[in-house]
C-alpha cells in the first residue's frame, strides 16, 4: 500500500516485463483501477469524439485473482482486436462471479503491446487499510 | 532471498543449488554463469523462479539456467526444465506467452565493402516490406482454412505458396513443422488474433537486423554454415504474435482448475501445469505446437519479405545479392526429446524458455550438413553490440538437455531504461557508430537500448567456458528495424 494516497496504481521494478502495484479501499475500486492501470501502461489515446458503447460482462472463475486476470485479459483483447478501450462503469463482485458493464470507446493510438496478463505471484491482499495486488504484464 | 553462499561452485562457469535447499524441490538447479554474472542475477527473482521450477511434478535431472537469465514470470528467462514424458507435467508458463519466439539468420555472399553505401537504403526497404510495431498486421489475407493449414503444416505452407525454398525448410528446427499440432485445439480468439498477423514482426524486443560478419572463429564450420568474414547477413527475431499469446493465456487460465483436479501443488500460480499424459496436457501440447508452427511460418514469410527488400535495392546493381538460410531456431518452446538422465535414456518434455536448442554433433533431428559440426546456435545481442553464431556440442547434450543461451538477457527494467535513456538521443548515438535505426517508437527504442542488457560477450564466454556451445562467428549490427 502507498500511504499518501488512498487508492492508485504504480509501476514497480521488473527486469523484463511490467509490474503494476494497485491499491484501493474497496475491492470494486481495486478492479476498476486495475483496468485503468492496464490502459495507462499501454499508453492509450482515446478518441474523445466517440460517445462510447456499453457492454455487459459476466466472468465466473475459481477465485478473485482468476476473475481479475480474466477481466484484464478481456480488456486487453478488446484493445488489440477491436481497437476499443474499456473502463468499468458498473461492477458487482460475488464469491466466484463478477458482472457489470464496460464502457468502450474507440482508440486513436496505442504505444505499447501487452502480450498477456500473468498470474505470477498473484495474490489480492486485504488489510485494515484496504486491498492491494501486484500484477505482472508480459510485454 | 538466495545468497551466493547457497551455491556450490562446480567450475568457473557452473554453479549448483542442491535439491535439499528447499523442501519442495525435486531436483537441483544448475546455473551456467560466471561468478560476476551470477551475482548480478541475484538482484532479481530469477534464481527463486528456477528453484520454483524445480518443484514441478516429474521434473528430471536438474533445472538448468543460462547466463543470460533474468526474472520472468513463473519460470526464469534462460531456464530449461525437462519433465518425464510418462509421469511428468507440461507447464505453459515454462514455454512462455510468445510460443516459438525465435531467431532466423540469413547469410549472403555480399561483401560489406561493396554495399556499404546501400545499407541505409536496405534498412528502409526492410522497414517498408516487413510490417512492424504495436498491432502490426501482415500483408497476407488468410481465410480460416489457410490459418489451420499454417498451424498444422508450419513452413510447409510457405513452401507450397512460394514464400520458401526447400533449403529454408531443411535449415529450420523441426524443418519448420512440429508434428502433432492440431488447429482444432485453438480457441476462436487465438485464430482471430492469428488471421491478420502472418508476416509481421510485432513490437517489444523483436527486430530485423542487418549484420556484418566481423570475425570467424572456426573457418571449417563457418563455411558449412555458409558464413564468410566481411559479408553481410540478416537476423530476424520474432514469434507467434497474438495467436501464441492467446494459446498461453487460454491455457494458464484453464489450468488454474486443472491443478486442483490432479492434486498438483505449485509455489507460483504462473507455473500451472497438467500431466503430459492427461487430456488437458495433450490438448495444450497440440495447441502449443500449432502456435509454434505459425511462428515458423511467420519468420519464413518475413524472410521472404526481407529477400524482396534486398531484391528491390540490390538487383541489377550487384551480383549474388541473394539471402540464403543459415538456420532458424526456437527459444520459447516445449519439445518431446530423448535425453540421458542419470545414465538412462528417457523421453522427456524439454521446456526451453529463453533458451536455444544446441544439439551437438551426431544428434538426430539436425540437418545432415551439420551432423559433424553440431547445429547452429543463434544468439542475438542488443542493438549496438555483437550477435553470435555458436555450434552445439556433445557436452550440451549431457549437461543442459542440448540447450544453450538465447541472447544477452535484460539487466535493467523498461521503466528505468526509459528514465535514463532518451530514444531520440540513442538513435543519434547509434547512427554516429554507423548503425542505422528504423523504429516506430522512440520510447520503445529507449526500452531496448543496449545499456538495458547484459554484455552478450560475457554470456558467450560463460556458455563456451561451460562447453555448452563453441564460437563460430561474431556479427556486428549495421542497421536495425525495431518493432
Amino acid at each position: 500500500m502507498t500511504p499518501d494516497k488512498p487508492e492508485g496504481y504504480l509501476e514497480i521494478e521488473h527486469t523484463a516485463d511490467i509490474s503494476l502495484r494497485i491499491w484501493a479501499s474497496t475491492l470494486k475500486d481495486l478492479f476498476k483501477l486495475a483496468v485503468e492501470g492496464l490502459n495507462s501502461i499501454i499508453e492509450i489515446e482515446v478518441d474523445d469524439t466517440d460517445p462510447g458503447n456499453f457492454q455487459e460482462f459476466c466472468i465466473e472463475d475459481i477465485d478473485l485473482e482468476s476473475m481479475l486476470i480474466s477481466l484484464l485479459n478481456e480488456c486487453n483483447f478488446k484493445i488489440q482486436e477491436d481497437n476499443l478501450c474499456a473502463k468499468i462503469s458498473e461492477l458487482l463482485i460475488e464469491k466466484e462471479k463478477i458482472s457489470g458493464r464496460l464502457c468502450l470507446k474507440k482508440i486513436k493510438s496505442v504505444r505499447k503491446e501487452i502480450k498477456a496478463v500473468t498470474y505470477h505471484n498473484l495474490k489480492i491482499n486485504h488489510t485494515k487499510k484496504g486491498y492491494s495486488v501486484v500484477v505482472v504484464f508480459d510485454v | 532471498m538466495v545468497a551466493l553462499t547457497d551455491f556450490k561452485k562446480i567450475s568457473d562457469y557452473e554453479w549448483k543449488i542442491p535439491s535439499n535447499y528447499r523442501s519442495d524441490m525435486r531436483v537441483p538447479v544448475r546455473i551456467f554463469s560466471t561468478r560476476k554474472m551470477l551475482e548480478q542475477s541475484l538482484s532479481d527473482l530469477s534464481v527463486e523462479q528456477a528453484i520454483n521450477a524445480a518443484t514441478l511434478p516429474g521434473v528430471v535431472g536438474s533445472v538448468v539456467v543460462m547466463p543470460d537469465m533474468h526474472q520472468g514470470y513463473g519460470f526464469p528467462i534462460g531456464g530449461v526444465a525437462a519433465t518425464d514424458f510418462s509421469t511428468g507435467v507440461i507447464s505453459p508458463g515454462g514455454i512462455g506467452y510468445d510460443i516459438n519466439c525465435g531467431v532466423r539468420l540469413l547469410a549472403s555472399q555480399i561483401p560489406y565493402e561493396v554495399v556499404k553505401n546501400q545499407i541505409q537504403s536496405l534498412v528502409i526497404a526492410l522497414d517498408h516490406h516487413c510490417p512492424s510495431g504495436v498491432g502490426s498486421e501482415g500483408g497476407i489475407h488468410l481465410c480460416l482454412k489457410e490459418l489451420d493449414e499454417i498451424c498444422e503444416d508450419g513452413s510447409q505452407w510457405a513452401l507450397k505458396n512460394g514464400y520458401a525454398t526447400k533449403q529454408d525448410l531443411r535449415r529450420t528446427e523441426e524443418n519448420g513443422c512440429i508434428p502433432g499440432a492440431n488447429a482444432k485445439k485453438l480457441s476462436e480468439r487465438a485464430k482471430k488474433r492469428g488471421l491478420p498477423q502472418l508476416g509481421s514482426l510485432g513490437s517489444g524486443n523483436h527486430f530485423i537486423e542487418i549484420d556484418l560478419i566481423e570475425e570467424i572463429f572456426d573457418e571449417e564450420t563457418a563455411e558449412i554454415f555458409g558464413l564468410q568474414k566481411g559479408n553481410i547477413a540478416v537476423m530476424i527475431h520474432c514469434g507467434s504474435r497474438g495467436l501464441g499469446h492467446q494459446v498461453c493465456s487460454d491455457t494458464v487460465q484453464s489450468f488454474q482448475k486443472t491443478i486442483h483436479k490432479y492434486g498438483i501443488k505449485i509455489p507460483d500460480r504462473e507455473l500451472v501445469c497438467a500431466p503430459l499424459n492427461s487430456q488437458e496436457g495433450q490438448d495444450y501440447l497440440a495447441a502449443m505446437r500449432a502456435a509454434a508452427n505459425y511462428a515458423f511460418c511467420n519468420r519464413q514469410v518475413l524472410a521472404h519479405l526481407a529477400r524482396k527488400a534486398f531484391e528491390q535495392v540490390l538487383a541489377g546493381k550487384f551480383k549474388n545479392w541473394q539471402l540464403y538460410q543459415v538456420y532458424d531456431i526456437a527459444h520459447n518452446i516445449g519439445k518431446i526429446e530423448d535425453h540421458l538422465v542419470d545414465g538412462e535414456l528417457r523421453k522427456v518434455c524439454v521446456h526451453r524458455k529463453g533458451a536455444t536448442r544446441a544439439f551437438g554433433p551426431g544428434s538426430s533431428g539436425i540437418p545432415d550438413e551439420f551432423s559433424k559440426t553440431g547445429q547452429p546456435v543463434l544468439v542475438p545481442g542488443s542493438m549496438g553490440t555483437s550477435s553470435w553464431v555458436l555450434a552445439g556440442t556433445k557436452a550440451s547434450m549431457e549437461r543442459s538437455f542440448g540447450s544453450s543461451c538465447h541472447g544477452a538477457g535484460r539487466l535493467m527494467s523498461r521503466q528505468k531504461a526509459k528514465k535514463t535513456i532518451r530514444g531520440d538521443q540513442l538513435k543519434i548515438d547509434l547512427e554516429k557508430k554507423g548503425i542505422y535505426i528504423q523504429a516506430g517508437s522512440m520510447s520503445g527504442l529507449a526500452e531496448e537500448a543496449p545499456g538495458a542488457y547484459k554484455d552478450v560477450d560475457q554470456v558467450i564466454e560463460a556458455v563456451c567456458g561451460a562447453d555448452l556451445a563453441r564460437k563460430i562467428a561474431r556479427l556486428v549490427p549495421l542497421a536495425v528495424v525495431k518493432g
